[in-house]
């Protein structure tokens, strides 16, 4: 909800230039740096534009991968990420990238190509209505239709998708719009969206009620305190009040990953101790959540005991899936400053609870010589140390990746949470080692998940991105095997990538190098091999095909009902 | 059946934004009234049922984080509502 426009009077009086030229220099102005983009048609005009320009265009191979790449490089700036497309397929291809966006709260800019005002509407080539088909996964979109309030609407673009709850905007770009000169260009300022509130005292002082009468509290931690900037006040508050902790898949991260009273993360595939404290739990945290169905499991019977103190910067979260008995809407780190119930009187539970994660540790040490993709997983991120960035695809290895690799900050984890989009991965990492060439950025991928993305092999290689892809393969779709595994009777229906291509080989015929693993003697070498790394590199690693994420909560079951293997 | 009136800025969109979140988000519009824009700002006021066990506050502070709302009012007694709303120049319902 927004203020009327503020009339701002910085009207600037500008030699005549296309609106592709205002698209380029507003951009510049803005202070973008770098787009990820592929021409076609109706973008002509800004290609035009771009020449000379002081914008890095990344040309990727796959509209796709443009918009994962500029996600990645938005989760780790915070700053809107843009990316841009022709219309008609190209704007299509992108939807996927904006979906992930939005259900991830990732700030973007997504420039679109349009066929000229006057065919619009008459299903002219390449015409579709991406205005229309994007509207229920961007925060918001503008079809811009005169092109002397480009530079207006593009800020107010960037200002929406970074203020409040950040989410993509789409920004569509008819062709004669972009052809057409405009002179004098009215600038007003970006219309003025509230910051989050302060907290209030009578919501705060609740919170601080309840945590201290709780005998068996549980913090349950979101993205939303990164997305809040509010990583420092919750490890404070942590360390002041010794609350036991666990995190959602985008909360990894937040939490010290060595805070003592800290249980991973919950869920499907959560730590047995996470979700043993929060089914015990007299008081459930939420702190920057949304009560997700792969956190919560069957939502009736979650956290069955717990009152519910709920934190979140976006007020439309509180309530949604879970009555409330606190509500706290507005500026997280705020808000966890203001709760001060003291160190809490809960020796018992914090001493149940640790006694549950010593019970429940990971075991690493799997019978056989084959590579064990936990253990290799939990070495990597250990030998990266801190500079360790993680680029997941989606299956077992992203839930392996959660679960066993050490995150010192939210924004190393890059993940697909909401959408859960195959194919991240790759331009992810290459959006990452881009943003940060001297981070050790991994891709972790599986052979069902490369595949989807795999012609940006050429976009690392062009750019000699230092993007480490690590392709563990069972020659399966093997989360989905899994769940015919357990669920469906055995039935295993179409999960079988037996004839897979080497994927060495398909690597280095991109020129980028690699090299492929059998057995657990060789991971040292290959982590070493990896993180030395100047450039894109690919190691090709071959797992058990029969080998399963544990533990895991059956579908449409309580968090209770974890199974092990 | 609940009432609801939210104050919208006029832009290429706004509507069809509105109109498509009240639906995602598990209501069904049951009749609809819009005014016709005055200084870009237009009401339009609408009587909606929850499909299953939806919260209209909920709705609401959804509703309200669109960039083209500028204010959403409800709830309201229907009989209220029927005062308070007056008949726009422009029906939605009578125009089809």
């Amino acid at each position: 909800m927004n203020a009327l426009p503020a009339t701002q009077p910085a009207a600037e009086t500008c030699p005549p230039m296309t609106g592709a030229r205002w698209v380029v220099r507003t951009l510049e102005e803005i202070g973008v740096h770098r787009i990820y983009g592929y021409p076609g048609g109706a973008i002509m005009p800004v290609y035009d534009a771009l020449t000379g320009s002081k914008l890095e265009h990344i040309l990727v191979r796959h509209e796709q991968a443009a918009s994962f790449a500029a996600d990645a490089q938005a989760r780790l700036t915070g700053k809107a990420g843009v990316c841009l497309a022709t219309s008609g397929p190209g704007a299509t291809n992108l939807l996927t990238g904006i979906a992930n966006a939005f259900l991830d709260s990732v700030p973007m800019v997504v420039l679109t190509g349009q066929v000229p005002s006057g065919l619009m509407g008459t299903d002219a080539f390449q015409e579709v209505d991406v205005f229309g088909m994007s509207m229920p996964v961007v925060k918001h979109s503008i079809i811009i239709r005169d092109p002397a309030r480009i530079p207006e609407l593009l800020r107010e673009a960037f200002h929406i998708a970074e203020s409040g709850r950040p989410g993509p905007v789409l920004v569509d770009l008819p062709k004669d719009v972009l052809q057409a000169e405009a002179t004098s260009l009215p600038l007003s300022g970006p219309r003025q969206e509230a910051g989050p509130p302060s907290a209030s005292h009578p919501p705060v002082d609740a919170a601080a009620a309840l945590l201290a009468q709780a005998k068996r509290p549980v913090l349950y931690i979101g993205g939303g305190v990164a997305l809040g900037g509010a990583v420092d006040a919750l490890r404070d508050f942590m360390d002041r009040t010794g609350i036991v902790a666990v995190a959602t898949l985008k909360g990894i991260g937040c939490a010290h990953p060595d805070a003592e009273n800290y249980l991973g993360m919950l869920g499907m595939h959560g730590t047995r101790a996470a979700n043993m404290a929060v089914q015990g739990s007299d008081l459930l945290m939420c702190v920057g959540a949304r009560f997700d169905d792969r956190a919560t499991g069957r939502p009736d019977s979650f956290a069955p005991d717990a009152r519910i103190i709920h934190i979140d910067g976006d007020p439309a979260e509180i309530g949604k899936l879970r009555h409330v008995d606190a509500a706290i809407a507005g500026d997280i780190s705020d808000a966890l400053q203001r709760i001060e119930p003291g160190y809490l009187e809960i020796d018992d539970w914090r001493g149940t609870c640790r006694g549950w994660a010593a019970e429940h540790a990971f075991d690493y040490d799997a019978p056989g010589n084959g590579v064990y993709a936990p253990a290799l997983l939990k070495q990597l991120s250990e030998a990266a140390g801190d500079d360790f960035i993680a680029a997941c695809d989606v299956g077992q290895h992203q839930m392996w990746v959660a679960q066993h690799c050490r995150f010192a900050r939210p924004e190393a984890h890059l993940t697909s949470a909401g959408l859960g989009a195959m194919g991240y991965g790759l331009p992810a990492g290459i959006g990452a080692a881009m943003q940060c060439p001297d981070a050790k950025v991994v891709t972790v991928t599986g052979d069902g998940s490369i595949m989807m993305n795999i012609q940006e092999l050429a976009t690392a290689r062009r750019y000699g991105v230092p993007v480490r892809i690590l392709l563990l393969d069972n020659a399966s779709l093997g989360l989905v095997r899994q769940w015919q595994e357990y669920f469906f009777d055995q039935n295993f229906s179409e999960i079988d990538l037996y004839d897979n291509p080497d994927f060495a080989e398909v690597a280095r015929s991109f020129g980028v190098e690699a090299f492929t693993i059998h057995s657990r003697d060789e991971v040292p070498g290959a982590i070493e091999r990896l993180l030395n790394a100047t450039g894109p590199i690919l190691a090709h690693c071959l797992i058990d095909p029969r080998e399963n994420v544990w533990p895991l909560v059956p579908p449409g079951k309580s968090n209770a009902e974890m199974m092990e293997d | 059946m609940h009432n609801i009136r939210i104050q919208l800025a006029e832009r290429e969109g706004a509507l069809v934004r509105l109109l498509s979140n009240i639906e995602r988000r598990g209501f069904i519009i049951e009749s609809l009234d819009k005014t016709a824009a005055q200084d870009g700002v237009t009401d339009i006021a609408a009587r909606i049922t929850p499909r299953g066990e939806r919260s209209l506050d909920v709705l609401t502070r959804q509703l309200s984080r669109l960039f083209d709302v500028m204010d959403v009012y409800t709830p309201m007694p229907a009989h209220m509502a029927s005062h308070a709303m007056p008949p726009g120049e422009r029906s939605c319902r009578q125009s089809q």
